[in-house]
């Protein structure tokens, strides 16, 4: 889960970290305390993605009337597909120098890893790309915690006092370990008056922790589209494509095997949907209900290879779903594994006919579509 | 090299899926020799004996030599630390979802015991026609010559499948798991199949995020691979920042994309295919 940028910096503000003051404002622009604000502030549009910047979504205002005029604006945009929810407006900070600074996990080395740059406020795929000799990358054993010594290296690096740098590293390591996150990232760094302040922040948290993770947890929930929504409701393993093939098949990998299957032969997946693990023929039944609502979708290609999963239960989904669907649209049903002849009388015998073939049955549904 | 077929503790038996999977191995012949499920020590399932904790199983049982978990996700941290403790050298980690905090403490602290984790989110092993500790479903996979290392489960029995169409068999199988940190590289489980001497053609199937298959194309390069290998690499057509099921299959800012993958692959001189499909006609090219 990635937070907001006033979220993750929140959260590093309580574990030491300074960060411009600020305010933060949703729809009902309620604007509490922006008096206060010492001006001119930046408005900047809250988003779970990178690039906002580039097209106006950080503003500067002189004062209270400007900022409520851009705060109103950004609040009916959307950001490369996000809708803004909420701003952040904060005092603008004068600064010499700006720099990186993240922790994050290295799934080569299966550690964590803290990333220091000397040239901040670009993103760090740019900076890597360009000047990789400004990164130092330091790999820190899960078993043990950030020492003196991580510290003087990044010190000597960044050309940063060691006393003005550690409580930073320190705060970014506790922040990192102590929310399960994958990333925290602050970017730039800025050298104002002699302190460090993080004026950007960015940080996920692991999904797979967020049972425990319960002050994460309980943040506002994301944006989403009505179809990720429902997408959620339903509890289905769930990615928007754009293209008009629906696809469901089972496990992440077959699931992405059958998109890229679809691709090779000219089509245009639709989505990623997995109902792998076992799934019973209910949640097939929601999941085929799902993609023939989908006003997009024209055909729908089951690709399913059983083994926890039983094609006889996959069947009876299918026609489940088929008997209380009234949008009629080709479904292309490939079986194979546990149970598929089964499973292949059950959809005879509705009229849906079977494949075993994966590549003959993705051809249909590619030319179903009339993408070729 | 994978533990041999001497003996197999099940953490979890009496759940579930635990239960369900233990009879499944026992039947391919899986020597099953006793299971850990707190507060049900002393008591039986399916005749396997149960105990309340690792250490006693083991006191019990010195033969074995591996552990396959099925303890849920938020448990499973503490069941995969009793096993390393207990001084288990091969751990086979089968939920899906354990945090990635543990996972990575779990891993290094593992390494330097001296144990191995497959997994976590991983299908387990199996060598056909001798044993499998796992979940994979038995009939997809006939003995033979192939090794098929491989990040997605269903993904391998579809592969297995299609070559046994082709008259092609397995001689072992290994599923290294489908999370972001795990134990055991795609890497390793190939380094395991250039020592198997049943081996002559390994399979590798990856996915989009991470690096593991960067790692075998730079092994490859430096010649460290003799075997001929055929990969294929799931998620071409998949977008940047969507986790694609797995929590491991995640395209990022930092690369991890099927093409690099792939471009990389062919560099080092690894065949690759464009769809698991074909795969079975160019591993008979190699054999």
């Amino acid at each position: 889960m990635r937070l907001y940028e006033y979220e993750a910096k929140r959260l590093l503000k309580n574990a030491g970290i300074n960060v411009p003051e600020g305010r933060i404002l949703d729809r009902s622009l309620r604007a509490e305390g922006l008096d206060t604000l010492r001006k001119p502030c930046y408005v900047k549009a809250q988003v779970p993605i990178g690039g906002r910047g580039k097209v106006g979504g950080i503003q500067k205002a002189s004062d209270q009337d400007e900022i409520m005029e851009k705060a109103a604006k950004l609040l009916t945009q959307s950001i490369n597909g996000y809708p803004v929810e909420y701003v952040l407006v904060e005092e603008s900070v004068e600064f010499v120098d700006e720099f990186y600074l993240s922790m994050t996990i290295d799934r080569n080395k299966n550690c964590y890893a803290l990333l220091a740059g000397s040239k901040g406020g670009v993103e760090i795929e740019t900076i890597a790309r360009e000047h990789p000799e400004t990164i130092a990358k330091i790999h820190i054993s899960p078993l043990r915690t950030i020492k003196d010594f991580d510290v003087r290296y990044v010190s000597n690096h960044l050309k940063i006092s060691k006393e003005m740098l550690k409580p930073v590293i320190l705060s970014i390591d506790e922040t990192m370990r102590k929310y399960d996150a994958e990333l925290v990232e602050v970017n730039p760094l800025v050298m104002s008056s002699s302190t460090l302040v993080a004026l950007d922040a960015k940080m996920i948290v692991d999904d797979s922790s967020l049972f425990r993770q319960k002050e994460i947890a309980s943040l506002p929930p994301r944006w989403k589209t009505p179809e990720e929504r429902e997408a959620d409701l339903l509890k289905l393993s769930y990615v928007a494509l754009g293209g008009d093939i629906g696809i469901i098949s089972n496990g992440a990998g077959l699931t992405m095997s059958t998109m890229d299957l679809i691709k090779n032969e000219g089509g245009k997946p639709a989505n990623f949907l997995d109902l792998g693990g076992g799934a019973q023929s209910e949640a097939f039944k929601s999941g085929v209900l799902f993609l023939l609502n989908n006003p997009k979708i024209k055909v729908l290609f089951i690709n399913i290879f059983g083994g926890i999963t039983r094609c006889d239960e996959v069947a009876k989904g299918i026609v489940a779903s088929c008997e209380e669907s009234k949008k009629i649209k080709p479904l292309v049903v490939r079986l194979a594994g546990t149970n598929h002849l089964i499973g292949k009388q059950i959809l005879e015998r509705a009229g849906i006919r079977v494949y075993e073939d994966p590549l003959e049955a993705s051809r249909l549904a590619v030319s179903l579509a009339g993408d070729e | 090299m994978l533990p041999g077929n001497h003996g197999v503790l099940v953490q979890g038996l009496t759940g579930r899926e635990g239960a369900f999977h233990a009879i499944q191995m026992m039947s391919y012949g899986t020597k099953i020799k006793a299971g850990v499920t707190p507060g049900k020590g002393g008591t039986s399932f399916e005749n396997i004996p149960v105990y309340d904790t690792v250490k006693e199983a083991i006191k019990a049982h010195p033969e074995i030599s591996c552990s396959v978990v099925f303890v849920p996700a938020r448990y499973a941290n503490d069941a995969i630390l009793e096993a390393v403790d207990g001084g288990i050298k091969w751990i086979v980690a089968i939920p899906e979802g354990i945090p990635l905090k543990d996972a990575l403490y779990l891993v290094n602290y593992a390494r330097l015991k001296g144990s191995k984790i497959l997994g976590p989110n991983s299908p387990g092993f199996i060598v056909p026609g001798s044993m499998k500790v796992g979940i994979m479903p038995s009939d997809a996979f006939v003995p033979g010559r192939i090794g098929l290392v491989s990040r997605s489960g269903t993904l391998t029995y579809e592969v297995a499948n299609a070559l046994k169409k082709k008259g092609l068999g397995i001689s072992v199988a290994i599923g290294v798991g489908g999370d972001a940190i795990v134990g055991v590289s795609l890497l390793e489980a190939i380094e395991i199949m250039e020592l198997d001497e049943r081996t002559e053609v390994i399979v590798m199937l990856g996915e989009i995020g991470g690096t593991m298959e960067e790692e075998v194309a730079i092994a490859k390069s430096a010649g460290a691979l003799k075997k001929p290998i055929v990969a294929y690499i799931a998620g071409m057509a998949a977008p940047q920042g969507k986790r694609m099921g797995h929590a491991g299959a995640i395209l990022t800012e930092f690369g991890g994309s099927a093409q690099e993958k792939v471009k990389l692959l062919k560099s080092a001189g690894i065949n690759t295919s464009e769809s698991p499909m074909t795969i079975p006609d160019q591993v008979m090219k190699l054999i």
